[in-house]
């Protein structure tokens, strides 16, 4: 009975200690000295370790639902709306998808990695011992460069859909290259790229959240890194995709 | 100066190692691809084991209902997705009574194949790595080969097949989980009628589209177990490397996986089109 009660809340002490986790680096964010010098370092991290995968996983992602959208316009006879479907798939919706799935699956992996390497050479018990806070250290500079990162590759893969896309309808597909860019902004225009940018302003700090949580509570030798780097992106993933839902029933309602 | 020159030279040698590591990593995947039938006759029972720890998942991630759960919760997340996108569309457009329509359409053909390669990465694929990645790293890798076990077809030939076998209940489940979130939304919350769903939901929801999207998931689950087992298998560098591989595999299988996925649906799509709206 005691470890049903037990089992049943292990995952709400782990949420508890997380948003615990959060509290702490927003306060000291503001209240103690920010170490910018580890805040560059890891935005040139995150960012070399996702930049191929953006723009792999774009291309594959955007550009699909680009040609697969046109396959259905040109049976309705619509295919100079091509544009506005592209603005559509790359900035309101699956632009941020793009962007979870890499936050999550290369910032935040490297960045779990990294953390539960160097609690496993306890190097963070180091650090605490030496009087150096780890939150303050490690955990507040990669939130900000997880953040800022996860904006630009969003603005990156915004604009690598839109361009991607006018190669595959126009040499593609025939679709009017003027058509095309008139159309776009038929459907997206400043408020929906703003709820974009705000998309991935919360992804990236979800991901980090989560990433810097699970390398900094690592157990349990070689296995544990594994498993922590897993149930990080799983985690991530499975939060993320909710909250991208949820965000997109406000923009809706909102605008 | 001094630290430039050794720079020069991985710069140079950089597209050599490139070569050298798709000509490991070809091999490494011929080798397990061509030891499936080995693995059918001498390792079933290894096989079945698998499929039941790859469908519910170990650890942490089994208490909340393992990778079907996961896989199918995602699916169902971008299936509301894509329905709320579609009826806000239409409806400005006029036209939200066909929102079902364009639901079915983008559920069945993109979002469940695209987040269903997505989840088999992060959940499958990630664990995969993990697991292989400890066994290298505890040197249980070494000591089943010092048995006189062939450890690739024992480890990985076995895990690919449990992956490529395990994928259909999850498919299925991921399927669902997508139409159920198609229905919720639009019915519940966005208050098209239930006939008028149902009514231009299967009327638009070609069988076809289904078979196509499971082979692609199904080429797609293939990619992920081959990769994650490469990184696992290949894994160097005590604790730590174990979590670097994982990250690795993970970005080097997101990346394939998309590219993939696009493959397929431009080979399938552009020769059969399926979709005909004027009958």
């Amino acid at each position: 009975m005691a470890s049903a009660v037990e089992a049943a809340a292990k995952p709400t002490r782990a949420l508890g200690d997380v948003l615990a986790m959060a509290l702490d680096a927003l306060v000291i964010m503001f209240t103690k000295r920010f170490s910018w010098r580890e805040a560059v370092q890891q935005s040139w991290f995150i960012a070399r370790v996702s930049l191929v995968p953006t723009l792999l996983v774009m291309l594959g992602f955007t550009l699909l639902v680009i040609f697969e959208v046109n396959l259905l316009l040109k049976d309705l006879g619509a295919l100079d709306l091509s544009g506005g479907i592209a603005g559509i798939a790359s900035v309101q919706q699956i632009g941020p998808f793009v962007t979870v799935v890499v936050v999550a699956g290369a910032g935040g992996t490297a960045m779990c990695a990294d953390l539960a390497a160097r609690t496993i050479r306890e190097e963070i018990a180091a650090m605490q011992v030496l009087g150096i806070d780890p939150i303050q250290r490690l955990v507040v500079p990669r939130i900000v460069a997880a953040v800022l990162v996860t904006l630009v590759l969003n603005v990156l893969i915004c604009a690598g859909g839109l361009a991607g896309g006018y190669f595959f309808s126009v040499y593609l597909q025939g679709v009017t290259p003027g058509a095309y860019v008139a159309s776009i902004p038929l459907f997206t225009g400043i408020p929906e790229l703003m709820f974009s940018m705000f998309k991935a302003f919360v992804f990236g700090l979800i991901a980090a959240i989560i990433a810097c949580y699970r390398g900094l509570n690592v157990a349990g030798g070689s296995k544990g890194v594994g498993d922590a780097v897993n149930q990080a992106v799983v985690i991530t993933v499975a939060v993320l995709v909710p909250v991208s839902l949820t965000i997109s029933l406000i923009q809706f309602a909102v605008l | 100066m001094s630290s430039v020159a050794p720079k020069l030279e991985a710069i140079r040698r950089a597209p050599l190692r490139a070569l050298d590591s798709i000509g490991t990593q070809g091999l490494f995947y011929a080798r397990v691809l061509g030891g499936i039938p080995r693995a059918l006759r001498r390792h079933p029972g290894e096989i079945v084991k698998l499929i039941a720890e790859l469908g519910t998942g170990t650890g942490a991630l089994a208490l909340v209902g393992g990778s079907v759960v996961i896989v199918a919760s995602i699916t169902f997340f971008a299936g509301a997705v894509a329905a709320a996108q579609g009826f806000e569309s239409s409806s400005s457009l006029g036209v939200g009574s066909l929102s079902p329509l364009l639901a079915a359409f983008f559920t069945a053909r993109l979002s469940t194949p695209l987040l269903a390669g997505v989840a088999l990465s992060v959940t499958l694929g990630a664990a995969t790595t993990s697991q292989l990645g400890a066994m290298r790293i505890s040197e249980e890798i070494d000591a089943i080969e010092v048995m006189a076990i062939p450890s690739l077809p024992y480890l990985a030939t076995t895990r690919v097949t449990a992956g490529m076998i395990v994928i259909t209940p999850l498919y299925v489940f991921a399927t669902l989980g997508g139409f159920l979130a198609d229905y919720l939304l639009l019915v519940f919350f966005y208050d098209v009628g239930g006939g008028n769903f149902s009514h231009y939901f299967f009327l638009y929801l070609h069988p076809m589209d289904i078979v196509f999207s499971y082979v692609q998931v199904l080429g797609m689950v293939i990619v992920v177990m081959l990769v994650h087992t490469f990184y696992g298998y290949n894994a160097t560098g005590g604790p730590a490397g174990v979590g670097e591989a994982v990250g690795r595999s993970v970005r080097a299988s997101l990346s394939g996986v998309m590219i993939v996925n696009l493959l397929i649906a431009m080979a399938i799509y552009s020769n059969f089109n399926t979709f005909h709206l004027g009958g």
